[in-house]
């Protein structure tokens, strides 16, 4: 390493620093306009014992329901703009917006609520809000969910798509740390904040593994339903086929175009592995006709036999 | 009166986060308009470290950096003064006047 490179290095901003910064930001530009957030995940997770020190990529805040746009308006003052992302269908609502600045490593994403936490959103956002605890970081005062739903967001985090990412031993290590933290009636005491939030099925896999007694509801209602759809799925293919089936028949044949041959933008933002110049392009195209077809077609009867439909 | 008491003070600006790394500390001064932080090094690091939140005289701490460097005071001065400037015009610091 050179000395200009150590002086660089000296001065580059790493991801670590950046998130400690960003969420003190975050918590002061909203309490300056007057929106309560919360910091989920992130360093807070380790100092509250319930997740190994990792550095995260981004900084993840719940905002309460209904004040996002002023919210995203006021960092958008600060620099952090929309980041690009696909117009596609989700099974579950998309449920935040993700935030990107020039002069940062990190993005910020804000989220309008957290999947799995079935309950109304507001009440929702009450009960994590009124047991919150407060924290310093890089100096400045930040809330987060108090250790239990904090625990119940990490859970749903890594249950919403568990077949898609790597999530494989997240709840076995949760469960370890939360064990560690000799709580009394622990598996009893977070069954009743699931119940709170409306989360005992969404999180059932973690609060078994806890030592909880939760039976498996055999009636999910929708929301629940389609939580569980998510969960199987690996890609966006169960989302298109629930949008295809769900659409007017005339309409049909335009979402199953979108879906196998979406806009280059939106290809890119679908494929950021893609490489560049048309022929990245050509070659995503290539791959996507021949999988996303077939996985299409067998997605879409999936998905008219789980919901009951006929006219698929 | 004497001239060290109507030196104006100099204090951190109340809104600043810091988060240090090694021998670096990076700033933000979260009222700014734009969310840009600031990384400090070195004798950058160390003067920063020396400016209290309740405030104190660029002369006091030229007389520290002059105590630990051995470099007079009058030659630290000058560019104390350019530095603490400029982390005011960041948002950083700010200068109260005596009257």
């Amino acid at each position: 390493m050179s000395t200009d490179d150590r002086a660089d290095a000296e001065y580059t901003l790493g991801r670590s620093e950046a998130v400690e910064l960003a969420t003190a930001w975050a918590s002061h530009r909203a309490a300056r306009i007057g929106v309560r957030i919360l910091v989920l995940k992130g360093p807070l997770a380790h100092t509250q014992g319930i997740r190994a020190k990792r550095t995260s990529s981004d900084v993840d805040i719940l905002v309460e329901p209904g004040r996002s746009e002023a919210l995203i308006s006021e960092f958008g003052l600060g620099g952090w703009h929309e980041r690009f992302a696909p117009d596609i269908p989700w099974l579950i609502e998309l449920h935040s917006t993700t935030l990107f600045h020039a002069r940062w490593p990190i993005d910020i994403d804000v989220h309008h609520y957290w999947p799995g936490f079935l309950v109304d959103r507001q009440a929702a956002f009450e009960t994590m809000w009124v047991d919150r605890e407060q924290h310093e970081l890089a100096g400045v005062s930040v809330f987060t969910p108090d250790a239990l739903t904090a625990s119940l967001v990490l859970a749903l985090h890594s249950l919403r798509r568990p077949a898609s990412e790597d999530h494989a031993g997240d709840i076995p290590n949760l469960v370890a740390k939360l064990r560690r933290l000799s709580l009394d009636n622990l598996p009893a005491l977070m069954t009743d904040r699931a119940r709170l939030l409306g989360a005992t099925q969404t999180s059932r896999p973690f609060l078994v593994a806890l030592g909880a007694d939760v039976a498996e509801e055999l009636n999910p209602d929708d929301d629940l339903r389609l939580w569980k759809l998510n969960a199987l799925a690996r890609g966006h293919t169960r989302a298109w086929a629930a949008a295809i089936s769900n659409a007017p028949l005339r309409k049909k044949p335009v979402y199953l175009i979108r879906a196998v041959l979406p806009s280059p933008r939106e290809m890119r933002g679908l494929h950021p592995e893609l490489a560049p110049g048309i022929t990245g392009l050509v070659r995503g195209y290539w791959r996507r006709l021949g999988s996303g077809g077939r996985e299409l077609t067998k997605a879409a009867l999936q998905w008219a036999r789980r919901s009951g439909r006929a006219d698929v | 009166m004497s001239d060290a008491r109507r030196e104006a003070t100099v204090r951190r600006a109340p809104s600043v986060a810091e988060t240090p790394r090694d021998e670096t500390v990076f700033l933000l001064a979260m009222d700014n308009a734009l969310c840009v932080p600031v990384a400090l090094a070195g004798s950058a690091a160390a003067i920063w470290q020396l400016i209290p939140t309740m405030g104190t005289t660029l002369t006091h701490i030229a007389e520290v950096l002059s105590s630990e460097s051995g470099v007079a005071t009058v030659e630290i001065t000058a560019h104390l003064r350019d530095f603490v400037t400029s982390l005011a015009s960041q948002g950083l610091v700010l200068f109260d006047a005596v009257d």
